[in-house]
């Protein structure tokens, strides 16, 4: 593909990135320091518009590369986005976006002397993820993956000293993903002496037998699995996302692990391809195994936990389990369904983050019998609340449903049975700690109030409302939303 | 002996990856860790720069004119993959040093053990 739409790749990635190094200049002065938030969200609408256009021209005339720096195929880098790209660069700038635009006054408030550094550690994380998603190089994927890993444990370290702890974990386990990464490339590198995405796709697949590529694959796999807590390398998960601050949370929780999730696709179904996958023992097996021990974990201390924010990392413990299992079974419909459980669980973590996020402004809630102390006095969180709770339950017709039904009716094509007894019995699962919290939050008007609540933030509740719309169009649009996805954005050979 | 003679630089790089992957998960002090996880790194480094080496080659900076010959040369690519490496490692270094301090300020502790038992007391007060 040539021409103007060529350069689209790069120019999702640009706005966010030149911005965030703009923003530490510009915080040094108080006026600039007011521009700082709007500024980022301008950058993040440019890089939106950017992957909306891409996604529509790929969607019509198919992927776009971009050689950097001129050089071609395999001696240079390239930067590639099709279907599945395009698609994950939206989701992840569409999320930031909502997140970013709806928290400015919550940030203030949490982190008031550390607000530029904030917005800028956001912006690098973005531009991270968008990197990983626009790059067609594996070694340039590693890149933008450090990049995106070391903005996280700053962000996350902005929550004061339980954070700190808790980032450092995450810099700990995370650094040996990462350096996992680097050396299951480094094999399929020895044996290749390639790192393009597609370059490698003409040559790996013929090589399965060799020790040297199994070997690869099982560092790529642990190290992929450290940074997605797959189950049960999830132990930095809990701690991180409960002890950050809301916001850095409600950012860093519906995309970060999705775009783990992502990198392993791409290297799974587009390096190796989905026969080499079903050939190479026990590949499938392993996804299935881990994704099965996820959905259970962290469901099962999901509900046993108390404070408001770790039963929802816990729940994304599962949900990344669920997303693994769709991966393993390996089929159209289930391929369709975990995609679409990205999309869905997106949507869904970040609105409940978010209303985490406005309950603690307001109400200082922090554990789920905190919750009591909204009755009858927010409506719109608590029917925002009602919406996604039920779509991570799985209630049509949130959108929560219809990724499980995919993965559903793709583990019975498949005669993996076992998978759907798992998914209903997960979503049960999921009703109990999600119904023990709702029952909090019913409305009827409590006996006494405590103290005085603070103003709810107009940009949260904003934010609340347009992801609780969210969430039932995409379950409106189930169904168009999936025939896309199995048009542009699946390997081939499924 | 001959195959550990041959192989000699992979030996290294194991035991290299695996003392890192040791030290960050075995050991109590918070420094030891951070020393674990560059161990790791420059394990990672090693075993990329041992596959530039070819027997009978020099070090590959391009002298006098024409077009070289690939055959004389180490093969550069690694190593340049490796100086984005390095960079990466300085700045986890960087961050996790930094996180060090501000857990030390506040907590007056570097071993893990102490530093989870202080944060228990402070959530049961």
């Amino acid at each position: 593909m040539t021409g103007s739409a060529q350069i689209l790749p790069v120019l999702i990635f640009l706005p966010v990135f030149l911005t965030a190094l703009v923003l530490p200049v510009l915080g040094r002065w108080v006026g600039g320091r007011r521009l700082v938030p709007p500024l980022a969200v301008l950058a993040l609408s440019a890089s939106l518009a950017a992957a909306i256009q891409a996604l529509s021209s790929v969607l019509i005339e198919g992927p776009i590369q971009y050689p950097m720096g001129g050089w071609s195929a395999p001696y240079g880098i390239a930067w590639r986005v099709d279907g599945l790209s395009a698609g994950l660069a939206a989701l992840i700038l569409t999320m930031a976006l909502i997140t970013l635009a709806a928290s400015e006054a919550r940030v203030r408030a949490e982190t008031p002397r550390r607000v530029v550094p904030f917005y800028t550690l956001a912006l690098l994380l973005i531009s991270g993820l968008l990197g990983i998603a626009a790059s067609g190089d594996l070694f340039n994927i590693f890149v933008f993956l450090e990049v995106a890993s070391l903005s996280a444990y700053g962000l996350i370290a902005t929550g004061g000293p339980r954070a700190q702890v808790a980032a450092f974990r995450y810099v700990t386990l995370g650094t040996i993903g990462a350096s996992f990464y680097l050396l299951g490339i480094g094999f399929l590198y020895a044996k290749t002496g390639l790192l393009t995405i597609s370059e490698l796709a003409k040559h790996v697949p013929a090589m399965l037998d060799a020790p040297a590529i199994r070997v690869g694959v099982a560092f790529l796999i642990a190290g992929l699995g450290l940074k997605m807590a797959m189950f049960p390398l999830h132990g930095w998960l809990a701690d991180a996302y409960s002890d950050a601050t809301d916001t850095a949370t409600a950012l860093i929780a519906p995309i970060m692990t999705k775009t783990m999730v992502y990198i392993l696709v791409r290297i799974l179904f587009w390096v190796f391809g989905v026969e080499a996958v079903r050939a190479m023992f026990p590949l499938s097996q392993i996804l299935l195994a881990a994704g099965a021990a996820g959905v259970v974990y962290g469901s099962v201390t999901a509900f046993r936990q108390n404070e408001f924010k770790r039963m929802l990392a816990y729940s994304s413990v599962s949900q990344i389990g669920f997303i693994l299992l769709g991966l393993g079974v390996g089929n159209v419909q289930a391929m369709q369904g975990a995609f679409l459980h990205v999309l869905n669980h997106a949507l869904m973590k970040g609105c409940l983050f978010l209303i985490a996020s406005s309950a603690a402004h307001t109400h200082g809630v922090r554990t789920v019998s905190d919750l009591a102390r909204l009755r009858g006095e927010r409506p719109l969180l608590v029917a925002a609340f009602w919406i996604a709770a039920l779509s991570m339950i799985g209630v049509p017709p949130t959108c929560g449903f219809f990724g499980k039904w995919y993965v559903l009716l793709g583990a019975l094509r498949a005669g993996a049975a076992w998978v759907a007894v798992l998914i209903v019995a997960s979503s049960l699962l999921t009703a109990l700690y999600f119904f023990k919290a709702l029952e909090r939050t019913d409305f009827v008007k409590p006996a006494r109030r405590e103290e005085s609540p603070k103003p709810a933030p107009a940009g949260l509740q904003f934010g609340m409302a347009a992801l609780s719309a969210a969430i039932l169009a995409a379950g409106w649009f189930s169904f168009p939303i999936a025939r896309a996805i199995a048009a542009a954005m699946l390997p081939e050979g499924l | 002996m001959n195959v550990v003679a041959s192989h000699f630089h992979y030996l290294v790089f194991v035991v290299l990856l695996l003392t890192g992957c040791f030290l960050a998960f075995a050991c109590r002090n918070l420094i030891r860790k951070v020393i674990g996880l560059y161990l790791v790194q420059t394990s990672v480094m090693l075993f990329y720069l041992s596959q530039s080496w070819k027997d009978n080659t020099t070090i590959p900076i391009l002298e006098g004119h024409g077009v070289p010959d690939p055959a004389l040369y180490a093969n550069p690519l690694p190593h340049a993959l490796m100086l984005t490496a390095i960079v990466v490692g300085v700045a986890t270094l960087g961050v996790s040093l930094a996180l060090i301090i501000r857990i030390h300020r506040r907590y007056r502790t570097l071993e893990e053990d102490v530093l989870l038992q202080r944060m228990a007391e402070e959530d049961a007060a």
